[in-house]
């Protein structure tokens, strides 16, 4: 299957039409920054988008499928591996539920949707990582930090936190996560998400109020609450001064008034062209409205880090729930990220005849995996082997980092410089995945305390 | 608003800082005998931040929305949607001010971000605006101005805008100031230059009640 090149010429259109309309470089924000503190001047300029699939995905129907010619039913109490495909063969008529070899020759399951079929050249995916924990929340904490949580508590800033105090320093919102926990435990109060649990609590969030002071009285608030965050009783506290800084940053947000970007649905030419390419001309529902708005934010150099739950509902312990809802919905999220990557190539960054596809990365993870085992109703349970996918800027497409064995899917020690199984090598954990990041953005060295190596094959 | 009138105000506003924001902390020397084998200073030094006192902590959301209905005598904040029905804004936009709901969410999250500090202003100026309204209006309970007309100002009656500053900073922060005290000065202050473009008084306490929500002292603790 082709690329789909009327589309990209249509959006490459649409990206212009942006302009047209004033909605690009809005209040002077120049979203083409060179890095401030990076240890490496002449890293690429990267912006990042975690697209988190909520509930534990099935890696055997996606990013980590095997040969069902292999893996037979008879041959399961050797492997310990039952992908089960043509239990979903139901669900899917007229379509093939077997996996597929790209022709870059990675092995992909059959609910990998668009992404697959369109960018398997750009896709990377990472294999056998070890999470470490079943549990939904701490396995969610463990991803998005790169650190063990504490009980439920996350023990270190959100990897997205360390990316956009580091690099957002010039965007008015470094970091924006829609229904995403961030954490920052590390970094001035600047790095910390505009977190917001829907587009429409964004749009309100971006606005003014409805019932505003007069101008003057509004400055006037501002300068007492000022002065009385220079206080005595208020410097010593830690609280008030970050209290002050956010309620700086929230009079920034209304002075910006953003929500205009993220009016989707605005009878409006530009608006009516996102809603066709996120939802085929419909309304969009709240996995789309992220996805639009987090490529809206980083192409318009609002954001550095934007957090998105694309799909959900993947806890399938139930035989019928996995059988009919755990590859549709993992489906719809492929296909979701695809549209952001297709949006983000139409873009050209800059002038520079690159597209913000080169200049942003995606990762698409989840907070472990699915039992490679169906349990007796047909379902299955929470796995410790998980996998990750990455695509954009310097990552290294069509190629598979580490591995997950073929006797009950366990991770495999693999070699970090060419992602290959290595008895010499180490079990790949996900601040490896956020230590390569920082390292592709400039910083080689361990700046978030992630104590571990970076993963060369991953950008090389 | 003109600019005649708005840059001899703004430039009042660095006279915020002449009048002190409140009671510096006291530099009181500490007697010491001295002696040949010391050499101490006399002014002990500042404590660091954290060290010694607990640092504060923000109310929850169902403590905020409780606190500004007992505060403004039971208006909180509304929107009105379509078809008359009166959504609680505070329990609408709770997913998004950091209420768990342990499924996606397990942990309460009680830092003040930039959203709570927007949502925050935007449920003070929400509330203010009603409790403005109600008092001007109607003959229901005053609190804004309870101890004022909506005619006095500090050129006519100082004694009345102290008292009821003194009533509002008491019911709205739980600090108890006599006359004069100079933690008051800055609220005063703030008082006096809301009324230098020629606003009329209530519009002044308007303006303090939003200053009254959005600091710390009101949603901290």
């Amino acid at each position: 299957m082709t690329r789909e090149s009327t589309r990209r010429n249509f959006l490459r259109g649409s990206a212009g039409a942006a302009a047209a309309l004033g909605l690009t470089n809005f209040g002077g924000v120049e979203p083409f920054t060179r890095l401030a503190h990076a240890s490496n001047p002449d890293a690429p300029d990267l912006h990042f988008i975690f697209c988190y699939f909520s509930g534990g995905w099935d890696s055997l129907i996606g990013l980590d499928p095997r040969d069902p010619a292999v893996f037979t039913p008879q041959e399961v109490p050797n492997t310990l591996i039952e992908p089960g495909y043509h239990l979903m063969e139901e669900n899917r008529p007229g379509m093939t539920t077997d996996p597929y070899t790209t022709p870059e020759g990675v092995l992909l399951g059959p609910y990998m949707g668009d992404l697959g079929m369109m960018y398997s050249d750009r896709l990377q995916v990472v294999r056998g990582i070890a999470m470490e924990t079943v549990s939904h929340g701490v396995g969610r904490a463990r991803f998005i930090t790169g650190k063990a949580p504490v009980g439920m508590n996350a023990r270190g800033s959100s990897a997205t936190t360390w990316l956009a105090g580091l690099l957002g320093q010039d965007n008015l919102i470094p970091q924006l996560a829609i229904r995403m926990d961030s954490y920052n435990r590390d970094l001035p109060a600047t790095a910390s998400a505009v977190q917001v649990n829907s587009v429409p609590d964004l749009i309100r969030a971006l606005g003014p109020s409805s019932a505003m002071l007069p101008e003057f009285k509004e400055e006037q608030v501002s300068a007492f609450m000022e002065d009385q965050a220079s206080c005595p009783r208020a410097r010593y506290s830690p609280f008030w001064q970050q209290a002050e800084t956010s309620r700086q940053g929230a009079t920034d947000l209304i002075r910006g008034d953003l929500s205009n970007y993220f009016r989707f649905d605005d009878n409006t030419p530009y608006m009516q062209q996102i809603r066709d390419h996120y939802g085929g001309g419909g309304n969009l529902g709240f996995a789309q409205r992220a996805a639009a708005s987090a490529v809206e934010a980083i192409t318009l150099g609002i954001s550095r880090a934007v957090s998105i739950n694309v799909a959900g509902g993947f806890d399938t312990h139930n035989g019928v729930q996995w059988r009919n809802v755990a590859g549709p919905r993992q489906e719809a999220g492929w296909n979701l990220i695809t549209r952001m990557v297709e949006m983000l190539e139409s873009r050209e960054y800059g002038e520079t005849g690159a597209s913000w596809l080169d200049h942003t990365v995606i990762l698409a993870f989840s907070e472990f995996s699915r039992t490679p085992r169906l349990n007796g109703t047909g379902g299955r349970d929470h796995h410790l082997t998980n996998s990750a996918a990455l695509i954009g800027g310097p990552i290294q497409g069509g190629r598979v980092i580490g591995k997950s064995s073929d006797i009950g899917m366990g991770s495999v020690l693999t070699n970090l410089e060419n992602g290959l199984p290595d008895p010499a090598g180490e079990i790949i954990k996900p601040e490896h995945i956020h230590r390569t990041l920082l390292h592709m953005a400039g910083f080689e060295e361990d700046v978030a305390d992630l104590r571990v190596p970076v993963i060369p094959a991953m950008y090389r | 608003m003109t600019r005649s009138i708005a840059l001899p105000a703004l430039l009042l506003i660095p006279l915020v800082w002449l009048v002190g924001c409140e009671s510096e902390t006291s530099l009181s020397t500490t007697p010491v005998e001295l002696d040949e084998a010391s050499d101490v200073a006399l002014i002990p030094e500042m404590p660091e931040a954290d060290e010694g006192v607990r640092d504060r902590r923000r109310m929850d959301i169902p403590q905020l929305d409780a606190a500004m209905q007992v505060a403004s005598g039971g208006i909180g904040w509304t929107e009105i949607r379509d078809g008359g029905e009166v959504v609680n804004l505070f329990e609408r936009l709770a997913p998004t001010l950091g209420v768990p709901d342990y499924i996606e969410r397990m942990s309460l999250d009680l830092t003040p971000s930039v959203v709570f500090e927007k949502f925050l202003g935007d449920a003070s100026r929400s509330v203010c605006s009603a409790m403005v309204g109600r008092e001007m209006n109607g003959p229901g309970e005053r609190i804004l101005m309870k101890h004022v007309t909506d005619e006095d100002d500090w050129e006519s009656n100082p004694s009345a805008v102290d008292r009821n500053m003194r009533y509002l900073l008491l019911r709205f922060h739980g600090r108890n100031y006599i006359t004069g005290d100079q933690e008051m000065e800055p609220w005063l202050w703030l008082f006096r230059t809301s009324m230098h473009d020629g606003s009329e008084p209530p519009l002044a306490w308007h303006t303090i009640c939003v200053a009254l929500y959005t600091h710390p002292d009101f949603y901290s603790y």
